[in-house]
């Protein structure tokens, strides 16, 4: 299956992604444009996504995968992030699809903060028809207590052990989890909200996580109010972001499976 | 500097990233940077992007590239050990940039088992002018042990953990608990590494230095906390190459994975300071177009 790594024009700079043209014959026009995650959750993914990818190529739809701006192999410094520039991103990588590629209409796969992007994103995207929110986050400042929360577990873990070499200490950095966090990045998260209660061409999307979440079942709610046919489903090793250590090698089959399947069947 | 991506090898089934300096001069050698571990060729927390970026400006051509099944980059076809198919990726990786950048010599770099790859290639290739080896291997001195057990003589924590997780009962106790940490995260942790006896390594350095190949060896004092702990350990560990065209660096306050953006602006810097060795030469016009 045929694979195409290439920079296309981002707002900022060159964004990197990987074409996977859908298997010739297949008579589809659909496309699909795969948000991965940030920061370790995009390593430790990295192996899942383009697995998806392929698969997705195979059942007959175009797909590309990207790196957004300051992050992966795309231009930028990680200092340089912003959540509206990525949801710009979004919407680039949806036209670099099209433009490369005669699909009719788009589904967004998104996993975590990637899912909250693509989410963001797609009402400003009329040929947008499906999601599929994996894991997804909703409430930006959820999300930054969370990854605070673990960054505070991480430092007091190496707190011996900075202290022995430096004793100033570290906490007056922004480092989040390995992504240099600045002020305004922080201030964006904050206010964020992935839902704005806009549908625009959305008619179908697939709620995919480990163990059902409140947040989930509220954003749940909250589709389904707009019109937009929600497919819950709690699938066990959803939770591949959270995998440590030797994760980048594996692949959450049940998922990955589901979400092909539906991607291919029921998005339309 | 400009960033292309590139696919090489039989059915282009390795890929990566060349990022060339700005446009006039260039070093006289290359720069072929590894995977560490599994992690796709950004490296751990995009440390990868930021070190071939900082090469770049200080002059080196430079090409991240996914060894064979990781990244982006497909199986072989073959079976090859891993080992041998990495010496022959990173010799396909040199071809690519001889190719492109007319270039022919070339310096490797590697993270952890990156660095274990870049000195087999160094030894089996002699285009291999320099190596960076972050986290590779190391070796303990009596001084190490001092200041390894020395300060945690007087620590409770140590001689709980001592009791309590590495004790053999400790240990069978453990093969009946979760797989989680305390975190609720999965956990499954990487094998320990093996590092080869003193002596081949010894020999190792002697081949390569004789060669007049130049080494930047890199330990973090986190990562490598179990093996090596004080800067000069490794010319207390191997006096003879005090002389010889080896630099070392200890990055104290750094752990493996370069999570802070001190740590990998740190590295990036010692791989910038250390490319003075390096000859300029007139950048050419690139050979061919890859994609």
């Amino acid at each position: 299956m045929e694979m195409i790594p290439s920079y296309f024009p981002g707002g900022s700079g060159p964004l990197f992604g990987v074409r996977h043209p859908a298997a010739p014959g297949t008579g589809r026009r659909r496309g699909a444009v795969l948000c991965q995650p940030l920061g370790p959750e995009y390593v430790r993914t990295h192996r899942a996504f383009r697995h998806l990818a392929i698969q997705l190529a195979n059942r007959g739809i175009d797909v590309l995968r990207f790196d957004y701006y300051g992050s992966g192999d795309s231009a930028g410094e990680a200092t340089e992030a912003s959540l509206e520039r990525w949801v710009d991103d979004v919407c680039t990588a949806a036209a670099e699809l099209r433009r490369t590629r005669a699909v009719e209409e788009i589904v967004l796969v998104g996993l975590r903060l990637g899912a909250a992007l693509a989410l963001a994103a797609a009402p400003r995207l009329r040929d947008v028809t499906a999601i599929v929110l994996w894991e997804p986050v909703d409430d930006g400042r959820e999300h930054l207590a969370e990854l605070l929360e673990s960054q505070a577990r991480w430092e007091r873990r190496k707190a011996w052990f900075d202290a022995r070499w430096d004793r100033a200490g570290w906490n007056g950095t922004n480092d989040l989890l390995g992504f240099p966090a600045t002020p305004a990045f922080l201030d964006e998260m904050r206010a964020f909200r992935a839902w704005t209660g806009a549908a625009g061409g959305m008619r179908r999307a697939l709620l995919v996580e480990g163990e059902s979440h409140e947040g989930t079942l509220r954003l749940r709610e909250s589709l389904a109010g707009a019109g937009i046919d929600v497919s819950h489903e709690v699938v066990p090793d959803a939770r591949i972001w959270n995998v440590l250590e030797r994760a980048s090698a594996l692949i959450p089959r049940a998922t990955v499976d589901r979400v092909i399947e539906w991607c291919s069947t029921e998005a339309a | 500097m400009i960033e292309s991506p590139v696919r090489f090898g039989n059915r282009e089934y390795l890929t990566g990233i060349v990022t060339t300096p700005p446009a006039g001069l260039a070093r006289d050698a290359g720069l072929v940077i590894l995977n560490a571990g599994l992690v796709h060729r950004v490296g751990p927390n995009r440390v990868g992007v930021e070190v071939a970026r900082k090469a770049a400006g200080a002059g080196f051509v430079a090409l991240r590239f996914d060894l064979s099944n990781l990244g982006d980059s497909r199986a072989r076809a073959d079976s090859l050990p891993v080992e041998a198919s990495a010496v022959a990726e990173v010799r396909l990786a040199m071809d690519e940039l001889a190719r492109t950048h007319g270039l022919d010599r070339f310096v490797v770099f590697g993270i952890c088992s990156g660095a274990e790859h870049a000195l087999r290639a160094g030894l089996e290739d002699s285009r291999v002018v320099g190596a960076v080896l972050v986290d590779g291997y190391a070796y303990r001195t009596p001084a190490y042990y001092l200041r390894y057990y020395g300060p945690r003589l007087f620590r409770r924590a140590a001689w709980r953990r001592l009791l309590f997780e590495k004790s053999p009962l400790a240990r069978w106790l453990r093969r009946f608990g979760s797989d989680q940490d305390g975190n609720g995260h999965l956990t499954a942790q990487p094998p320990k590494r093996r590092f080869p006896p003193r002596a081949r390594f010894r020999e190792t350095l002697a081949t390569l230095t004789t060669r007049g190949v130049e080494l930047l060896v890199v330990y973090t004092g986190e990562g490598m906390a179990d093996q090596y702990n004080y800067d000069g350990q490794f010319f207390e560990a191997f006096p003879e190459f005090r002389d010889r065209p080896v630099e070392v660096v200890f990055l104290a306050a750094t752990d493996h994975l370069f999570s802070r953006q001190r740590s990998r602006a740190a590295l990036a810097g010692a791989v910038e300071r250390w490319a003075d060795r390096f000859a300029w030469r007139e950048a050419p016009e690139r050979v061919s177009v890859t994609i």
